[in-house]
């Protein structure tokens, strides 16, 4: 398989299918990044369009040296957070498809309780909501370390922060979304009770 | 270890990032506390469901989509980029070396060029004889009929804009020019250039004793007309360069201080549209599709000549010059 630099070097020579190819395999990550970040499928959709156009127009200054992946969520980053800033608001998430989603792809192997997980499919609805609630540098940092998978220097690559930052800004997006969870629980005067096996 | 040193250690330790003599203690501790228990529990949940987000695809049309706006909005403009990463290092020195050949065995070819910005010295020169002495005298007098009453203003209401006065007909037919030769006290050296390019109003400092800041505004100038230029022409003459790049048009104003001792009353003064259309015309004429307008302002008893010339219409340039304004 073509390596994503070497694609795009064939797009800079004028081969469109090696940037068809560069597209299918970024749609998902693009397009999960500005989901999660603007909440609203339609506008995710447009935006990621513009992402792959604006990448398209501004290959010629990838350096092909350097990984494409973070170069390109970098873009898809910036231009969400553009449009949030842009629309000045804080979208109502509409989380219902990934929620059913989720809870048709629960992989229960990998779930640490998976009585209490299955039994609780509102407290896992908490937690969708709080990670929405997150602040906009914490969401996509969670969004870049937990859905992405990417490694601490692809995600300090692509936020342009050092990796001791990255380490850093997860700690404190896990404090804030466990600050959130509590928080809401207490508004609503839910309490768990949580299995403590291991 | 106690409870805030377990909070420390959460994350790592549910992620099995811990040597095994700290998950020892850890162990112990949660074996006690089921407050930090439930604390990992929680961890552990959460990161079940941070690990296993959903996958998000948009619609399955959506490269399609992303490659007919690629194909259609940009492949020219793309071409041209592509190649530019490759080839300008190329073709930048070929370009420079160009250059100097073309500068060093033809030095005309880069004077054509200034078609689209004259230099204003070069242009009254080239355009325009040198003033005589007679010329200055309607000026001064139309000078006085201003300042003195303004009633012989209303006298000559029947003059049209565009109709030369007598002695300004024998001005343009004698190819005489309208910038006076006067020598001027209170100018001292050369003013310093302006700084701030896209201000419509032009600034001139000038050095003498009493460090007098004299100020053109032009009140009525199209938005598309940007100051590009200001010349020092000589200790008495500023020149202004004002460029509308959008119609490759130009407007070059010279500001001339001329004698002030025909002036006895120091009061400031501005010239209104009115005014400046029945009894300030000096002179106007018509040369090679360059049309030129002249008006005197006094200011501080100072009397200062105006000239405008440009190519746009006649009629244009009154209305600009007549919202001259000097403080």
């Amino acid at each position: 398989m073509l390596s994503d630099e070497l694609l795009a070097s064939q797009t800079l020579d004028g081969e469109l299918s090696a940037f068809e190819e560069l597209v299918n395999r970024y749609k998902g990550s693009v397009f999960s990044i500005i989901y999660r970040i603007t909440g609203q499928y339609q506008e995710a959709e447009d935006i990621s369009q513009e992402v792959f156009i604006t990448v398209f127009q501004k290959l010629y200054q990838f350096d092909t040296n350097k990984k494409f992946a973070p170069w390109i969520h970098k873009i898809a980053v910036n231009t969400a957070i553009s449009y949030i800033r842009r629309h000045k608001k804080y979208i109502v998430y509409s989380f219902d498809e990934s929620y059913m989603n989720e809870q048709n792809n629960l992989p229960k192997s990998t779930i640490i309780d998976p009585e209490l997980a299955l039994e609780n499919k509102e407290l896992y609805q908490d937690i969708l909501n709080a990670i929405n609630k997150l602040s906009v540098n914490y969401k996509v940092v969670i969004i870049l370390r937990y859905q992405l998978e990417l490694t601490n220097q692809e995600i300090a690559d692509t936020l342009g922060i050092s990796k001791e930052n990255v380490e850093v800004r997860i700690h404190r997006a896990r404090k804030s979304l466990r600050k959130i969870l509590i928080a809401d629980w207490e508004q609503r005067g839910v309490k768990y009770e949580l299995s403590t096996d291991k | 270890m106690n409870c805030q040193q377990i909070n420390k250690y959460i994350l790592p330790y549910c992620d099995n990032n811990l040597p095994p003599e700290l998950v020892r203690q850890i162990d112990e501790h949660i074996a006690s506390c089921e407050s930090c228990a439930n604390n990992i529990t929680l961890t552990r949940i959460e990161n079940s469901v941070l690990h296993n987000l959903p996958a998000l695809e948009p619609r399955t049309d959506f490269t399609n989509d992303v490659m007919q706006k690629v194909f259609v909005t940009t492949p020219k403009d793309y071409k041209l980029k592509s190649l530019s990463k490759k080839a300008l290092v190329t073709l930048i020195p070929i370009a420079a070396v160009l250059l100097v050949f073309i500068a060093t065995t033809m030095p005309n070819f880069f004077n054509l060029s200034k078609i689209s910005s004259p230099d204003i010295s070069q242009m009254e020169v080239k355009n325009y004889a040198p003033r005589p002495q007679t010329a200055k005298e309607p000026s001064q007098e139309s000078l006085r009929q201003t300042v003195d009453t303004g009633q012989k203003i209303a006298d000559s209401e029947n003059t049209a804009i565009n109709e030369p006065k007598e002695d300004s007909v024998k001005l343009a037919d004698n190819n005489n020019v309208f910038m006076a030769n006067i020598e001027a006290n209170n100018f001292k050296e050369e003013a310093e250039k302006i700084e701030n390019y896209s201000s419509r109003a032009a600034k001139l400092k000038t050095l003498d004793n009493n460090a007098n800041k004299i100020e053109i505004s032009l009140a009525n100038i199209p938005s598309d007309y940007i100051l590009a230029n200001v010349y020092n022409v000589s200790n008495q003459e500023i020149a202004y360069q004002y460029i509308d790049s959008n119609n490759n048009l130009t407007l070059d104003i010279t500001l001339t201080k001329l004698e002030t001792d025909i002036v006895e009353e120091s009061q400031p003064f501005s010239i209104s549209a009115d005014m400046a259309s029945q009894d300030e015309i000096t002179s106007t004429c018509n040369i090679s599709q360059v049309n030129e307008y002249s008006l005197e302002l006094v200011n501080d008893a100072d009397l200062y000549l105006v000239n405008f010339i440009s190519s746009m219409p006649l009629e244009e340039l009154i209305k600009i010059a007549s919202s001259v304004t000097i403080k």
